[in-house]
């Protein structure tokens, strides 16, 4: 199971945003990538032939960790995990086989 | 023009930070640019403020390098575009005037940057290898193990796996003992001979001690912590419904290096990494116009330069990686003297006896890299026989290596990398062609027996990542 | 008998060229197909693939006359909403990503409103089944475009080919009946001798060759002039540099091809989801000391870019949810009045040429049309007014 590997105090989960429907506490100038395995999400979005993806290079170069975000007041735009920082407000969506545009 | 820097550096690794603080000890006006939100490219890669502790963990050479880029990073005389994903490139000939047009983009929108210098540092990525199973959940490059926790302080499993030829496998292994994690085993394609051959050989134990000791008491601490290091060895496969739950291991022929299909062994895992080596990141400078070429061991397509880091494009230089694999050192020394050609080419007065000793930092280095380069070779043979029809060998549209061979078979004409991804999309998806050109250039050099540079690699094409279209509805910031 | 090795040598390996010698070998003609690099490699591969009836947006904003002289190529038009709903089945194929569901071209001011209103007229002159539409049956039908849009002209037989598939297929069918295809093969002298064409060919790995053939079929697209000079004759083919842009994939949501009467704009969707946008900004081309460098790839300026995401992001709005993936250039090669160029060369008999005009959408045509008149002198359509002839008075003075 992916974790993290030092303790997180509870303090510094100072931001609040949505994944997948759910609040969850994130911490600021984290990447929604490690967000995302700190909490032991394990699929990142399915592929258009139904495949599950997650990330493979954690460094901006695969495009493996594509979720949808929705920025407070924006529209919904696909955007890398692995580079995308926390922000409060934020609506996270892993990417369903049928994505809806 | 006016508001144009004199150097922008794309890249704030070590070859780019070293081209930055030269180019600032000089009075030069510096931008430096790159993709993260902190200095120190993937090998400094730090975590945010409240996951940084037990950087110790990671070894002195991590900690001294991250002060390094933080000591860099204050220096007042350089312009930080942190956060900024450089997605086209125009030289002065195509801009028709004095400088380089450098667009970027942010979460927030588009930016430009006029430069008449540009210094590409921009580093390489984890070497893809197709493989069955290597699209699963939980198989990933070794280096995005390390990218986890240095950047983000997490690991994608307990139970991982480590293969691929490349010593920084023993490195990071070290690294997740450092913070409680131990390796279910990590694998090595090599016998366990070939390092010792190698460092059998005149000089070399000597002029390469320091970096030789690193890697033996790596290696020394995993047995001690009764991490099984597997030589002579393969990962077959990667199986699991929706996640890797297992890999095949294989005992490679110790004549052939090839994988004996009757000798393998089924280890349990949730997380597995890939090194095998690593790919420079050259599509900046192929953007630009610049030669490279094609270097099997070093990195694949790499940037042609004159010895003093100068590409083939006037006024744009390289550094590190991009003109060929040879870790933070090498990149250091390069960005370096990157920077003093730049600067004596803008007529700054650069000291000979100064550029004679970057220059020869430079080859100190390549040297080792060389050697690495050698030493981390899994051999061709040895990745072909890796995939079968049915692997996957374009991620992003999913195609595989037997649909790859039947249009190639239907196809007799065909016979580049840009031919093939026309008609087989191949290259078409987000990745940009990354992670599936090597496997496109070998899988049409066996189809046709046509050589490398005759294939040729995909046409670098902006954007080199892509951009959210709705940045264009809201205009260009300076 | 001549001497000649061939009956026809095309020259150009794009959807003109490989039509072609597809056309030529169906009716049993000896074809040799000869391309200087890769099949597909330029503007047929390159294009946005739209499969456009109504007269377009760059024909219809330079003024009645021209608008007039675009409307005589309805009965190439004609011809190519036929041709392109039969060429899969034709070529035995079981899908090239060919689809006609329809095609709107969109008005967002009242004078463009006007514009598609005499487009209309003249489409309707010459046969071609367009509506205007608005309102509420425009909403339905293209519940993705813009509030801005006003109307639109529907034409229901528009839509899309596959740029990246349809050429290697028409190669695949010549190969299939004896075309012999030569890439990386440069035509370096074209000379006529003793009735025939004498071909003196370069492969990319040095070595030389000398064939000949009954007549040369120059189908080299943007390069057409410089092969013409080979011949002796001058064809006023001029290169013209394109921008075109791909999104990544979404589900599919816009059936239709998406033309704009006013503003630079082409929208569509393939098969795998990718959103295809051009219409027809301009990239540049590489120079030199010594001016543009033409055979060079050109580059696609950054303002191109930018304009053309404007564009769609104005009439569609739901591209704002997309990534920008790839923007790319085609180049292509047109004449000074943007008509096809299609016919024998009066100056050199058995020369032939088939490009120009709108080559990817009229490409089949062309190619049928050139296979029958080099094959039996006459063609079902008329295509003087498209021959090299009306540039006859440029050739007064070539040796």
């Amino acid at each position: 199971m992916m974790r993290r590997i030092i303790p997180v105090e509870n303090g510094s989960l100072t931001i609040s945003l949505e994944l997948d429907g759910v609040r969850v506490q994130a911490i600021p100038g984290e990447s929604l990538a490690g967000m995302m395995f700190a909490r032991g999400v394990g699929i990142f979005r399915w592929t258009s032939g139904g495949k599950p993806r997650a990330p493979y290079c954690a460094m901006g170069t695969c495009f493996e960790c594509r979720v949808e975000v929705r920025r407070v007041g924006q529209e919904p735009v696909v955007a890398r995990a692995c580079m995308t920082p926390v922000e409060d407000g934020m609506v996270v969506n892993t990417v369903a086989p049928r994505e809806k545009l | 023009m006016e508001n144009s820097v004199d150097i922008a550096i794309i890249g704030a690794g070590p070859g780019g930070l070293a081209a930055s603080e030269t180019c600032a000890r000089f009075g030069a006006s510096v931008t430096v640019i790159d993709e993260q939100s902190a200095p120190g490219g993937q090998i400094y890669r730090q975590a945010p403020e409240n996951l940084r502790q037990r950087a110790e963990g990671f070894g002195i050479a991590y900690v001294d390098g991250v002060a390094k880029a933080n000591a860099v990073a204050s220096i007042s005389a350089i312009e930080w575009r942190l956060g900024h994903a450089v997605w086209n490139v125009l030289t002065p000939q195509r801009t028709q005037s004095e400088a380089f047009l450098i667009s970027t983009v942010t979460d927030d929108g588009l930016s430009e940057i006029e430069a008449k210098r540009v210094i590409v540092a921009t580093g390489c990525y984890d070497m893809p290898v197709p493989f069955p199973g290597w699209t699963l959940p939980g198989v990933m490059g070794a280096g995005a193990i390390q990218a986890l926790m240095k950047g983000q302080r997490v690991v994608p499993g307990k139970k991982i796996v480590l293969a691929g030829s490349h010593p920084l496998l023993l490195i990071i292994a070290e690294q997740m003992l450092a913070f409680g994690e131990r390796p279910a085993a990590v694998v090595f394609s090599q016998p366990m001979w070939r390092a010792g051959r190698l460092l059998s050989r005149p000089g070399v134990a000597v002029s390469f001690a320091e970096p030789l000791a690193q890697a033996a008491r790596a290696y020394a601490k995993l047995l001690r912590a009764g991490v099984p290091v597997i030589f002579s060895g393969a990962v077959l496969r990667a199986d699991g419904n929706d996640r890797v739950e297992s890999v095949t291991l294989a005992h490679l022929n110790p004549a052939t290096g090839l994988p004996q299909p009757d000798n393998t062994r089924e280890i349990s895992c949730d997380a597995v990494g890939i090194g095998f080596g690593f790919t420079a990141s050259s599509e900046l400078v192929r953007l630009a116009g610049a030669a490279t070429r094609w270097s099997r061991t070093g990195g694949g397509w790499i940037a042609v330069h004159d010895g003093e880091m100068r590409s083939t494009v006037a006024n744009l230089y390289v550094a590190g990686e991009v003109a060929g694999i040879g870790g933070a050192k090498t990149a250091a020394a390069e960005g370096a003297l990157a920077a003093l050609s730049a600067l004596r080419d803008a007529g700054y007065g650069v000291d000979a006896a100064e550029l004679r000793r970057a220059r020869s930092n430079c080859r100190r280095n390549r040297a080792f890299a060389a050697l690495l380069q050698e030493l981390a070779d899994p051999g061709d043979e040895l990745l072909r026989a890796l995939r079968d029809e049915g692997t996957v060998i374009c991620r992003c549209e999913e195609i595989t290596k037997g649909q790859v061979e039947e249009l190639l078979g239907q196809n007799p004409f065909l016979g580049t990398s840009n031919a093939l991804k026309l008609l087989g999309r191949t290259g078409m998806g987000a990745c940009q062609g990354r992670y599936c050109s090597r496997s496109v250039l070998e899988l049409i050099s066996s189809a046709t027996g046509r050589g490398v540079e005759d294939i040729g690699q995909f046409t670098a094409r902006p954007p080199v990542k892509p951009v959210p279209i709705h940045h264009f509805g809201g205009g260009v910031r300076d | 008998m001549s001497k000649a090795d061939w009956d026809v040598a095309v020259v150009g390996g794009g959807l003109v060229g490989a039509a072609s010698a597809y056309y030529l070998s169906k009716r049993g003609a000896r074809v040799l197909l000869l391309e200087r690099r890769e099949l597909n490699g330029q503007a047929s591969g390159q294009n946005a693939g739209s499969l456009h009836f109504q007269i377009e947006q760059r024909l219809v904003s330079h003024g009645e006359a021209m608008t007039r002289q675009a409307a005589t190529i309805l009965p190439l038009i004609l011809d190519a909403i036929e041709r392109w709903r039969g060429i899969t089945a034709e070529l035995g194929e079981t899908d090239l990503d060919v689809v006609q569901h329809g095609g709107l071209m969109v008005a967002e001011t009242p004078q463009q409103v006007a514009t598609l209103e005499r487009k209309l007229k003249l489409e309707t002159q010459g046969g071609l089944p367009t509506r205007i539409i608005d309102g509420e049956e425009l909403r339905s039908l293209a519940p993705y475009l813009s509030n801005s849009v006003l109307a639109a002209t529907y034409c229901a037989v528009e839509g899309h080919g596959n740029p990246r598939l349809i050429t290697a297929a028409l190669a695949r069918g010549a190969a299939r009946q004896g075309t012999a295809i030569r890439t990386w093969t440069t035509v370096t002298g074209l000379r006529r001798e003793e009735g025939c064409w004498r071909i003196e060919t370069e492969n990319s790995d040095g070595s030389v060759r000398r064939e000949y053939a009954s007549t040369i079929l120059n189908a080299a697209g943007a390069w057409a002039r410089e092969l013409a000079a080979l011949a002796g004759v001058h064809l006023p083919v001029f290169p013209v540099a394109l921008t075109m842009n791909a999104t990544d994939a979404a589900p599919p949501f816009i059936p239709l091809l998406i033309q704009h009467v006013g503003r630079r704009l082409s929208l569509k969707q393939m098969r795998e989801g990718n959103l295809l946008i051009g219409g027809g900004w301009p990239s540049r081309f590489e120079r030199d000391r010594n001016g543009l460098v033409t055979t060079r790839a050109a580059y696609p300026r950054m303002e191109s870019i930018y304009g053309n995401m404007a564009v769609a992001l104005d009439v569609v709005p739901a591209v704002a949810r997309r990534t920008l993936l790839r923007s790319w250039t085609g180049i292509v090669g047109i004449t000074a009045d943007q008509l096809p160029l299609l016919g024998e060369v009066p100056e050199a008999p058995g020369f032939f040429v088939a490009t120009g005009g709108s080559a990817f959408t009229l490409g089949l045509t062309y190619a049928a049309q050139i296979a029958e008149l080099i094959d039996s002198g006459r063609t079902p359509l008329d295509i003087d007014i498209y021959g090299p002839r009306r540039f006859g008075h440029l050739n007064a003075y070539m040796g």
